[in-house]
């Protein structure tokens, strides 16, 4: 099993190293990070540019340019998320929670870091699970049913609990609209419209990209044009910057256990197809804080904030070719696009491309192996120049905010209701913000609640028609005590810190 | 003793949002309203808790900034003190607000493209209080990296304003 495995990693390490070769994986690199620089386009739209003028090309070039387009692209939607508090992709949501902050602290340069060095560790334990489970990637693939899914899907939930600050009650409340909000479109099960208002548009149910720029960005923009704020950052000159680059690219490996531990979580969900890095991230996150000491930290510009939804980002990227290369499934979007790449080249992903085209296999995981490193190396060679957009006043910055985040958002999918909803979410998030209703526990449940809803659904079903016992799967138990464990976790952790401020207080 | 603030206000909205997902779950079939319904009742309950707590004006211990008042004019000049503070931030909200409508507006009237540029120089020249040229610059700077998005990259058209099409 282990020896033509073995043989082929080494053919495709060759080919991938080889000159001229070793110039695509470059050259796609600085093409998907200079793409992926304006918010809401992504490596997925560069695929879809790039598939017409490939189809004359052999298979060898194509993998190593398409390796690139998954990995080169998630890295910069970490950077406009950081420095502008836009996320480039929903999945770079959860970074800008501490990552901004710490821009606004004046930090960019060590957030910026932290996250290029998470991109690129994260991404590398994602491939060596996958170069890991090779010889056993079919099988690997179907230890996840909607029974498993549906316990991740709660545990994501769980860590809502975690991660409320203040009024309790409006936490929960808030993820209880992000859930309700979830719901709007089409049932997955009969598909019967709900919500909708008699609009075509929401039938597909709410995009999380323009709920996440609005509930961010736009809402961020509305705050700078109505505070006194001079800069993003306190600072008024790029020599009085606090913080450094080395300080930031040591942050995952000073908390190595959590970027352990985010990245299996981005493995793991990587590997489940449909589920997506949003939900990757932010289960990492919520996962960060839970265990953390000084939790009340979070949120504020904590250097363990990054690391965490960064290297489940960039994990999930290897754990969603198990299911694409093993299966011929999509774990991903820009998956999805490679596998329509693949298709329009004649080759078969499955068992035939593992049994005829392995070394073509490992040429496409070292191709983006490369292209994920690359990247953060490129990042940080470009800490200093992105870092001084942070002292450049409000007064030029807001506008180009608002102006990248509209056109970003309706870049994703050329659609003008788009912006109108992100704009709508701008005017909900920022009255939350300013009415004191967190916003993180209505996206993690909005990014979580269609998944839940779905696979509750399935899950009933097959129980019912007696295809599954739900209670007899060993995933399915251990996702149920994870999720107890973190709410008693959480409690006990809670009560000890209600202790300790009592004893302060005394 | 009711209290109307804009934060009660607003929890009265959400408590909207949350009222209106429970009467469209009534009206839906067994199958599609489950899950929305098992969620709905319990958040439509939390908000209306969250609202009578605005309503009664509850604040929580520690929150209040204690003062020394020592005589009625004191009283008085807090009170006063206070509602400027109070009209300053809302002003200030409404700017905010204000800037994003202008945004959308001219979004609507003009389209995505020429809209970029001229919202950015009303905002530079405006709000930031910048001078003729270096709005004009940075407003054509704006324009050209909107051109290059919207068209070069764009496979589709941009969204053309109202103006265009009632023109046609």
């Amino acid at each position: 099993v282990f020896e033509p495995v073995f043989r082929a990693a080494w053919e495709g390490w060759g080919i991938v190293f080889s000159w001229p070769n070793l110039l695509y994986p470059v050259v796609g690199t600085v093409l998907a990070m200079t793409f992926s620089a304006v918010p809401g386009l992504s490596g997925v739209t560069l695929m879809a540019l790039a598939i017409p003028f490939t189809l004359t090309w052999d298979p060898v070039p194509l993998m190593l340019i398409f390796g690139p387009f998954i990995g080169g692209a998630t890295f910069m939607g970490s950077v406009t998320a950081i420095l502008f508090n836009i996320p480039g992709r929903s999945s770079c949501a959860a970074v800008l929670l501490d990552g901004h902050p710490l821009a606004q602290q004046g930090k960019a340069k060590t957030a910026i870091a932290c996250s290029a060095s998470s991109s690129a560790l994260g991404s590398t334990f994602g491939i060596l699970v996958l170069v890991a489970l090779m010889p056993f990637l079919r099988e690997s693939t179907l230890f996840f049913g909607p029974s498993e899914i549906l316990m991740l899907t709660v545990w994501g939930l769980t860590t809502i609990a975690v991660l409320v600050r203040g009024s309790v009650l409006k936490g929960l409340a808030a993820a209880g609209l992000g859930l309700l909000l979830s719901f709007v479109g089409q049932d997955p099960r009969t598909a019967e419209s709900r919500y909708i208002l008699g609009s075509l548009y929401l039938r597909d149910g709410l995009d999380l990209l323009p709920v996440s720029v609005g509930l961010f960005a736009v809402a961020g923009v509305i705050e700078l044009a109505a505070g006194g704020r001079r800069m993003i950052s306190e600072k008024s000159r790029f020599e009085q910057l606090p913080g450094g680059v080395r300080e930031g690219v040591l942050a995952p490996w000073r908390h190595f256990s959590l970027f352990v531990r985010s990245s299996v979580i981005g493995t793991l969900v990587g590997i489940i197809p449909g589920v997506g890095g949003t939900v990757a991230s932010f289960i990492a996150y919520g996962h960060a804080v839970q265990p953390a000491k000084a939790p009340e930290n979070f949120g504020k510009g904590d250097i363990r904030g990054p690391p965490a939804p960064e290297a489940a980002v960039d994990a999930k990227d290897g754990g969603a070719l198990v299911p694409t290369l093993g299966l011929g499934i999509p774990g991903s979007s820009g998956t999805a696009m490679l596998l329509l790449a693949l298709i329009l080249h004649g080759i078969t992903p499955g068992r035939a491309m593992l049994t005829n085209n392995l070394t073509l296999v490992f040429v496409l995981i070292w191709s983006l192996f490369l292209s994920n490193w690359l990247t953060s190396i490129f990042g940080l060679a470009s800490v200093s120049p992105l870092s001084r957009l942070t002292v450049l006043p409000i007064a030029f910055v807001a506008p180009i905010i608002l102006v990248l985040a509209t056109e970003g958002v309706y870049l994703a999918k050329t659609q003008i209701e788009d912006v109108a909803l992100a704009y709508v979410f701008g005017v909900l998030g920022y009255l939350m913000k300013a009415h004191g209703w967190p916003r993180i526990p209505l996206i993690i449940a909005l990014v979580l609640g269609r998944a839940f809803e779905r696979n509750l659904q399935l899950t009933l079903q097959l129980h019912r028609l007696g295809r599954i016992y739900f209670w007899s799967r060993p995933l399915v138990l251990s996702l149920i005590i994870l999720s107890l464990t973190t709410l008693a976790f959480h409690y006990f952790q809670d009560r000890k810190a209600r202790k300790v401020q009592g004893v302060l207080e005394l | 003793v009711t209290r109307w603030t804009g934060g009660s206000a607003f929890s009265i909205f959400l408590l909207g949002v949350a009222a209106f997902f429970l009467i469209q779950s009534l009206s839906l079939n067994p199958i599609p309203r489950l899950v929305p319904l098992f969620i709905a009742v319990p958040t439509l309950a939390l908000i209306a808790v969250q609202v009578s707590l605005d309503l009664r004006g509850n604040e929580r211990p520690g929150t209040r900034v204690e003062t020394t008042v020592f005589s009625a004019s004191d009283v008085y000049r807090e009170k006063a003190l206070s509602r400027i503070d109070t009209l300053r931030q809302t002003g200030r909200k409404h700017i905010g607000l204000m800037w994003l409508a202008i945004m959308f507006g001219l979004i609507y009237l003009l389209g995505l493209l020429p809209s970029a540029p001229v919202y950015s120089f009303l905002y530079l020249k405006v709000r930031g209080r910048t001078n003729w040229s270096l709005s004009a610059g940075i407003a054509a700077g704006i324009w050209l990296l909107s051109y290059v998005l919207l068209v070069l990259l764009s496979n589709s058209a941009p969204y053309r304003g109202k103006i265009w099409i009632w023109q046609q």
